[in-house]
């Protein structure tokens, strides 16, 4: 199989499904139980909370919740801040629809353009379908210059443990993330939040995660996850280099058999390549290319069902005549250059049939 | 709920001598129509040309759905049953009048069918009397003899007679299978979920082909084609699906000809799979929901082109439609909602800019001569998922058959 479908999810690390699988069998008990097998998790777990900190440098200014998806943690945010109708709030249209429905939910007075009355402003770190990388740290600070008293919230799902990033000393004010995109299990996430900033929980119960978050906290998913972050920020530096020279041997190859390819997205991180091919529909090629075992995608995999025009596309810049052209290649750190050579193999037979059927 | 239900046929009375195969044909179906909504049974009698179900626990709307749109019938009555003599009549009807009128304002009729005529009082006698003895007690009903708004039926048949105040129309036509059986091209569109369902009123037997141009499709046209068949299976008498995966040899066609003949030929392989189906299946004729000049394969050309390919007729009773009229017949099945669902068209992605209007005759001739397809075709029939569906609209997929007939 080859897969490179990483922005959409990633293969658990063989050491993160080892240890995953342990825990389930032997971390079943309660972490707010009185016994000492609860005492144990909840102790396991601050050591893991305490790790998402340091990872991120964010020790001394920040608190650390584990969630269950990135989606929780966005919404936490754009609900828990108590934000009234008519508060005006900045995001892009492009973002993820877990930051563009919640805000439309709140039928909040929301803008496009940053001014100084916006109560709430919304920055994606790296782009799920460009692969665009915003500096978030720079625009939260000309964000704080306007308006200090503005929430500054940074979806940070396909940025996370891949481009460094240090929390502390930025004005920041939350920042999500989540599991499964870095090789970790699905249904985990996390959110780190300021301290002193104020958001009502989303979920209230028994008071875990601090009262930041009830519910029965899952302890083995929270220890795989850790790994999968410890590993991943551990290859950080090495990573990025080999999926940067990925990428750049994929678009030479992608070239010589589409000289008419467009890449959109020349400032794109290593880690998402998105092409179109006027006049050959992805989702084509996509099914094409699936019957050699080979999984890509065509569009973001939430809004891959719409047909025709695409609100993220387009709020991309993408024109709409192209919409049904748009391939997204994700690479993950376990993909190689064996991979990509076999991908051109079938790539190449598919669209030379394609090319002149479709024309 | 009623423990009645007086069923009515249509056509059948204007057969002859074969009338009783187009009885046994109905009541075949509706046997196994009532046999599915009731498997521990009902007991379904025959009275002057009408059947009588009838069940003691009363006989839920789903079920009357269901005999509904079985072809053939014409309606059905909920009914009442009373023994066979007039004074047994009236009080039984005034409990019921006394349930669905009670005091309100209303108009009503009684209309007597008196079949057995053994019965002492005539027809226009048991309407005076009963309509008499309803206004002496009902102050607030009144007899209207055009349109009344409660018609009482009083049906005097040779063991009972039934009253009924209801009369829901089914689809009446002719029972499934007595008009042959039709090998139905069915696509993820309005046209041809609308003409098969005309056919299924005409008596024809249907197995449905589908013609699956994966990987150039996705399969949420498959899933269409699926909820589409749970809506046509329930007119018919367990029918079939045969998915037949299309796109390699839809990709041979395209490169075989003239970028302008593409949709044309795309068609004549197509009939030419439903025959071969229908040869292995044993069916009489082939049916699309082709509308004269709808688009370019369905001109009168393209048209004379296909029956030329096919050794069988082909059916279109769309043909002299207006497509408004398919789009109201296909709200009145529920086909639409399916239908309107959007899906990627293999036919539409491969097609021409300027597809041929007037296809040239020899090009034409010399072209399928020179083009076998019989053995992709096998080929692809052999490849089917075939699923069954019955007529509750259950689908289950079972063995391809036709694996066997064209082993390699």
């Amino acid at each position: 199989m080859i897969y490179f479908d990483n922005a959409a999810a990633t293969p658990m690390a063989p050491e993160v499904l080892a240890v995953l699988s342990v825990s389930f069998k032997e971390d079943f008990a309660n972490p707010s139980a009185a016994h000492e097998l609860g005492k144990n998790l909840f102790k396991r777990i601050e050591k893991a909370r305490q790790d998402f900190l340091i990872w991120m440098d964010a020790v001394e200014e920040y608190h650390f919740t584990f969630t269950s998806s990135a989606t929780e943690s966005n919404n936490t945010i754009i609900k828990g801040l108590g934000l009234k109708a008519d508060d005006a709030i900045f995001y892009f249209k492009g973002d993820h629809p877990s930051i563009v429905a919640p805000i439309h939910h709140l039928h909040g007075n929301f803008t496009q353009a940053f001014h100084e009355k916006c109560k709430l402003a919304v920055f994606t770190h790296i782009n799920g379908q460009s692969g665009q990388l915003k500096d978030v740290v720079k625009l939260s600070k000309e964000i704080k210059e306007k308006n200090p008293n503005c929430w500054v919230h940074i979806d940070g799902v396909q940025g996370f443990a891949k481009y460094p990033l240090c929390l502390n000393q930025s004005t920041i004010d939350s920042y999500s993330l989540s599991s499964h995109k870095i090789r970790g299990p699905k249904g985990v996430a996390g959110l780190y939040i300021k301290k002193g900033k104020k958001i009502s929980p989303l979920l209230e119960g028994g008071g875990q995660e601090h009262g930041r978050r009830a519910s029965t906290q899952p302890a083995p998913l929270i220890f795989s996850f850790a790994l999968a972050a410890e590993l991943a920020f551990k290859r950080l530096q090495e990573n990025h280099l080999r999926v940067l020279a990925l990428n750049e041997y994929f678009k030479a190859k992608l070239l010589a058999v589409v000289p008419n390819v467009i890449l959109p997205f020349a400032d794109a991180g290593p880690y998402i390549l998105t092409f179109i091919i006027p006049k050959l529909p992805s989702d084509v090629m996509l099914r094409h290319l699936q019957q050699n075992d080979v999984f890509m995608s065509s569009s973001s995999a939430c809004s891959s069902k719409i047909k025709g025009f695409n609100e993220t596309f387009s709020a991309l810049g993408i024109a709409q005549k192209y919409h049904k052209n748009v391939f997204r290649i994700s690479f993950g750190e376990q993909n190689n250059q064996g991979e990509v050579d076999q991908f051109f193999n079938y790539f190449k037979v598919h669209y030379k049939n394609l090319e002149r059927l479709l024309r | 709920m009623y423990k009645f239900l007086v069923i009515n046929v249509d056509e059948l009375w204007l057969k002859g001598k074969n009338r009783p195969l187009y009885f046994k044909a109905l009541k075949d179906h509706l046997k196994k129509v009532i046999k599915l909504y009731h498997p521990e049974g009902a007991k379904l009698a025959f009275d002057r040309q009408r059947y009588i179900l009838s069940m003691h626990s009363g006989i839920p709307a789903g079920t009357i759905d269901g005999i509904l749109k079985i072809p053939g019938i014409h309606s059905v009555n909920p009914a009442l049953s009373v023994p066979s003599q007039f004074s047994a009549i009236y009080p039984v009807l005034r409990e019921e009048l006394q349930k669905i009128v009670g005091d309100k304002k209303a108009t009503f009729k009684v209309i007597t069918k008196r079949v057995d005529k053994r019965f002492p009082q005539s027809s226009m006698q048991v309407n005076c009397d009963l309509g008499g003895m309803i206004l002496n007690e009902f102050p607030n009903l009144k007899v209207d003899v055009h349109t009344p708004e409660i018609p009482i039926h009083v049906k005097i048949l040779d063991e009972q007679i039934y009253l009924t105040t209801k009369t829901l129309l089914g689809v009446g036509g002719l029972p499934c299978g007595m008009s042959g059986h039709l090998v139905t091209m069915i696509s993820g569109g309005f046209d041809s979920p609308v003409a098969s369902y005309l056919m299924s009123k005409r008596g024809c037997k249907q197995t449905f082909i589908f013609f699956y141009a994966y990987p150039f499709v996705g399969d949420e046209v498959k899933d269409k084609i699926i909820e589409l068949l749970k809506k046509l299976g329930q007119y018919q008498k367990y029918c079939r699906l045969y998915i037949v995966p299309f796109g390699e040899l839809q990709s041979q066609v395209a490169e075989a000809c003239h970028a302008e003949y593409r949709t044309v030929l795309f068609r004549h392989a197509m009939v030419q799979t439903a025959n071969l189906l229908a040869d292995t299946i044993k069916a009489d004729a082939i049916l699309t929901g082709d509308a004269l000049g709808q688009v370019s394969s369905q001109t009168m050309g393209n048209i004379a082109l296909m029956d030329g390919s096919s050794k069988r007729p082909i059916l279109r009773p769309l043909v002299g439609y207006n497509k408004m009229e398919i789009i109201n017949l296909a709200k009145k099945i529920k086909t639409f909602d399916i239908s309107v669902l959007p899906h990627d068209d293999a036919c539409s992605m491969f097609a021409p800019k300027h597809p041929i209007i007037r296809p040239d005759r020899v090009y034409w001739q010399r072209l399928v001569c020179a083009l076998d397809l019989t053995e992709n075709i096998q080929k692809c029939l052999r490849e089917s998922q075939v699923y069954q569906i019955n007529p509750v609209g259950d689908l289950s997929q079972i063995d391809n058959f036709v694996t066997n007939t064209f082993k390699k």
